[in-house]
């Protein structure tokens, strides 16, 4: 199970590092991070989902960032600049994502969890939210990539929420 | 230095096969070619041994609209013109079972997404010894 806890952010770290370093040749570095049960507005207008089934959902994890991010990551990999949301640059998220949530799942798996295949979806939207439940609770990781902002936000369902309350 | 493989690069998605492409030039394969799904796949398959110039490795996503990558090996590998062909599996699935499958259906490698130029050409490497010693 997942917990609001130093692994979990390792983990994500580690999986950030390895998708960007080796997609595009990016060091993401953390600026910040926070937990919240409190609704927020995003600035961003595009992000990755995906979801830690282990025979129930678990835990949902966004990397949001802004579309002129991404056009400005994908564009030299693809070798054209990139001016619009199309299904290059969707598949292009969802495929950054993906990359992110099977690192992140190999590492949880070793530690004994049994994370399933889940597909990711993307959604776009300007300033798009989240909606939680009144127990859930997020973390937020905030990054600088390569000069552009981009947030991993993994927001926790009932279960986990109760115990990390308890804890802390 | 240029290599003289010939490479089909399988993915509906336009980063991989760019990351794949870049990758792949990066350690001198530059005789590439793309497809967007398997049935593309197939068909450039087979009109390549048609002009009797076959692929040697073709590199294939797994999960793909219109014919999945491992319906592509396996018609390969049902056709005896075109068993010879090599596959590795590019998948973000890390799974020993999905991996057991692949390898079981005809995949000669596999490789996890995300993938650096280094980790393609061991497997290339290994490959190649293989089919050396055969």
């Amino acid at each position: 199970m997942i917990k609001l806890d130093k692994f979990i952010i390792d983990v994500i770290d580690k999986a950030m590092a390895e998708t960007f370093g080796s997609f595009l040749g990016i060091k993401p570095e953390i600026k910040k991070f926070s937990v919240t049960d409190a609704p927020i507005n995003t600035k961003f207008d595009i992000s990755g989902a995906v979801v830690f089934l282990q025979g129930q959902i678990e835990a949902t994890l966004y990397l949001r960032v802004s579309k002129e991010t991404l056009f400005k990551l994908l564009g030299p990999l693809y070798g054209k600049e990139i001016s619009e949301v199309n299904a290059s640059v969707v598949g292009g998220m969802g495929e950054i994502t993906n990359a992110i949530y099977g690192l992140a799942k190999v590492d949880l798996n070793q530690n004994g969890n049994q994370y399933e295949m889940a597909l990711p979806i993307v959604i776009i939207g300007q300033s798009h939210s989240t909606m939680m439940e009144l127990s859930d609770v997020r973390l937020l990781i905030e990054y600088n990539l390569a000069g552009e902002e981009a947030v991993v936000e993994l927001i926790l369902g009932k279960t986990n929420s109760s115990i990390q309350r308890k804890a802390s | 230095m240029s290599k003289s493989l010939k490479i089909l690069l399988v993915d509906d998605f336009e980063m991989v096969r760019a990351l794949l492409r870049q990758s792949l030039l990066q350690i001198g394969y530059d005789n590439l070619t793309e497809a967007a799904n398997g049935q593309e796949a197939l068909e450039k398959i087979k009109n390549s041994q048609a002009s009797g110039e076959n692929y040697d490795l073709v590199f294939i996503d797994w999960n793909m609209p219109i014919m999945n990558g491992l319906e592509v090996v396996k018609a390969c590998k049902a056709t005896a013109e075109l068993e010879n062909i090599r596959f590795i599996m590019v998948s973000a699935e890390q799974d020993q079972k999905n991996i057991v499958t692949a390898l079981k259906s005809g995949v000669s490698d596999y490789v996890t997404k995300p993938f650096s130029p280094k980790s393609l050409a061991l497997k290339i490497e290994r490959i190649l010894e293989r089919k050396t010693a055969a």
